[in-house]
């Protein structure tokens, strides 16, 4: 088979093979791999008679639906450079991206008037474009794989999102070390993910991985409501559901019963820390594990992860073929293996850069490949623990505290239902205070909140322990539901 | 209204502070060297700010030593 160099031809093999099988379930829609490729490049054809050239940047406004996949690949075979958006971000934000990656084209299935965009827009139903009649162009531009083909804003756990690109060579690579170790041979499989495209997980999930070896995916264009999800596991029954910590625990909070979820042979979780008592509560409702991993939008997709056979739950697994991790102190020397460190990777597929951002560049792309993760982690007998984001740590009392293990604590506790844990102020020190969501029907108060104390008192180490409880309906989070600590720091 | 020893001692159990060290706590004396810690005391600071809505200065809190200390300082 040719050497491809372009991910708008990430569909070749598929479509040799293929080309009638289902590609994607959107609604009561099946779309087979024919007609997907056959909506990309009439998408291609359409950018081009607007004008888009290679090296343009299009943000694409749209739900998860085979329009955006469409548009996804058919900006990338004509060379320009594909920024799949949250279509439902406020107004400011979404400004804020199409002014700082110069957009030249917006593609959306909505009214944008709002945003007072000066450049061409494109509109589309879910299913295609409007212009039915528009034959698609044929060819791949002549680019090489250095190229950049996506961009995607990283909601991240602090501050304004940042611009991160990725080359086709980046996306053409990244399917490979994961999904084989992983999931084994997925073509025969119907892949659900609760990430959206414009996450590079759900990007991963969804594309490079699920329709690039063939498998059919299911689209959903709304929120990952649990009445939703559910709906979707029994109408579609997929065999790998891909999800993230805080859509689990929802599925088992309005757990509906019955065998919702007996087609799947595998449920993989990223995007952030597994807790133990989500994994448990998981397990006990479906007999099944929870794989957790972990990747970030600056590598692309996953570089740790468990494996079948060989999960070790509260842990993010093994490094993935063809990624090198160090873990290192203060000091920039690596540490011995037990003893926390913050985590370098290097492997293929990485970010070059930040778009627009080069401080921030120079300070996580490292010489020789490196890239900082900003991720404090722990590895013992060759597997790694994920203790926090470097900026979520506490300084108590001289020791360096994650919020991860105060929160998974607190999580035991019969009335807590989701809890996050940051650094509070008092007398000019800096202690851990938590912030906690209890369940309906329980009241947050002060007897609870000393209840809670004591509860972690007779648990964890003192000084891990929060000074204060604070009661919260919900907590802070970004877009993929990260909890953004920072928030709540005071 | 006036804020008693008892209630100190009440907040400080409820709070995470061990009934055995409170129970034996003399008023006069200090609460440091009585066994009250570095992670005792930011707990009973945030505490009196929420139950009786009193916020002690950081300058305030360097001179409150005893538990009579806390009290006169609680009924200013």
């Amino acid at each position: 088979m040719r050497r491809l160099f372009s991910a708008g031809d990430l569909l070749a093999g598929p479509l040799t093979r293929s080309p009638g099988k289902t590609a994607l379930l959107f609604q009561d829609t099946r779309v087979t791999f024919a007609e997907l490729d056959a909506g990309a490049r009439r998408c291609a054809a359409i950018l081009t008679g607007m004008g888009v050239q290679a090296g343009d940047r299009v943000v694409l406004l749209i739900p998860d639906c085979p329009a955006l996949m469409q548009a996804i690949l058919g900006i990338m075979r004509i060379g320009a450079i594909a920024i799949p958006l949250n279509p439902g971000l406020p107004d400011p934000d979404t400004r804020y991206v199409l002014d700082d990656s110069g957009a030249a084209v917006v593609v959306t299935n909505k009214d944008i008037a709002s945003l007072a965009f000066g450049g061409r827009v494109l509109h589309c139903g879910y299913l295609d474009f409007d212009f039915p009649s528009v034959e698609g162009a044929d060819g791949i531009h002549p680019g090489s794989a250095d190229d950049l083909a996506v961009m995607l804003y990283t909601s991240g756990s602090t501050g304004r999102p940042k611009g991160v690109p990725h080359r086709h060579g980046d996306l053409l690579a990244m399917g490979r070390p994961w999904a084989p170790t992983v999931l084994g041979d997925i073509v025969d499989d119907t892949i659900f993910s609760t990430s959206k495209l414009t996450f590079a997980y759900g990007l991963i999930v969804q594309l490079m991985t699920g329709l690039a070896a063939g498998a059919t995916v299911i689209q959903h264009p709304g929120a990952p409501d649990p009445i939703s999800i559910f709906d979707l596991l029994v109408r579609h029954r997929p065999t790998i559901l891909c999800s993230v910590p805080t859509t689990f625990a929802v599925l088992t909070r309005a757990w509906p019963g019955g065998d919702v979820t007996k087609s799947l042979r595998v449920c993989f979780s990223a995007g952030e820390n597994l807790p133990p008592s989500i994994y448990q509560r998981w397990r006990d409702l479906t007999g099944m594990e929870i794989l957790d991993g972990l990747g970030s939008t600056e590598a692309l997709h996953l570089y740790l992860s468990n494996r079948p056979g060989r999960n070790r739950p509260g842990t993010v697994g093994e490094p993935l073929p063809g990624f090198e991790i160090r873990l290192v102190g203060h000091d920039g020397l690596d540490v011995p293996s037990g003893q926390e460190g913050r985590m370098l990777l290097r492997g293929p597929g990485l970010a070059p850069f930040y778009w627009n951002r080069p401080d921030e560049t120079a300070a996580a792309m490292l010489a020789d490949g490196w890239l900082d993760t900003g991720d404090r982690c722990v590895e013992e007998q060759g597997c790694y623990r994920h203790l926090g984001r470097a900026s979520d740590l506490m300084k108590i009392g001289g020791l360096w505290v994650s919020p991860i293990p105060v929160e998974d604590c607190l999580r035991l506790h019969p009335a807590v239902a989701d809890c996050a844990v940051a650094g509070c102020h008092v007398q000019g020190f800096e202690h851990p205070a938590a912030f906690v969501v209890v369940k309906p029907g329980t009241v947050g108060d002060a007897e609870l909140g000393g209840e809670l104390r004591w509860f972690a008192r007779d648990r964890l180490p003192k000084h891990m322990c929060p000074v204060k409880v604070e009661f919260l309906a919900a907590l802070p989070r970004t877009a993929t539901g990260k909890v953004q600590r920072h928030k709540l720091r005071h | 209204m006036k804020v008693t020893q008892k209630q100190i001692l009440k907040l400080l159990v409820d709070n995470g502070v061990d009934q055995k060290l409170v129970s034996k706590l003399k008023p006069d004396v200090s609460l440091t060297a009585q066994g009250l810690d570095s992670v005792d005391y930011p707990v009973v600071i945030v505490a009196i700010k929420e139950k009786f809505g009193i916020a002690i200065t950081d300058k305030e809190a360097a001179e409150i030593k005893t538990l009579q200390d806390f009290e006169k300082r609680l009924n200013r």
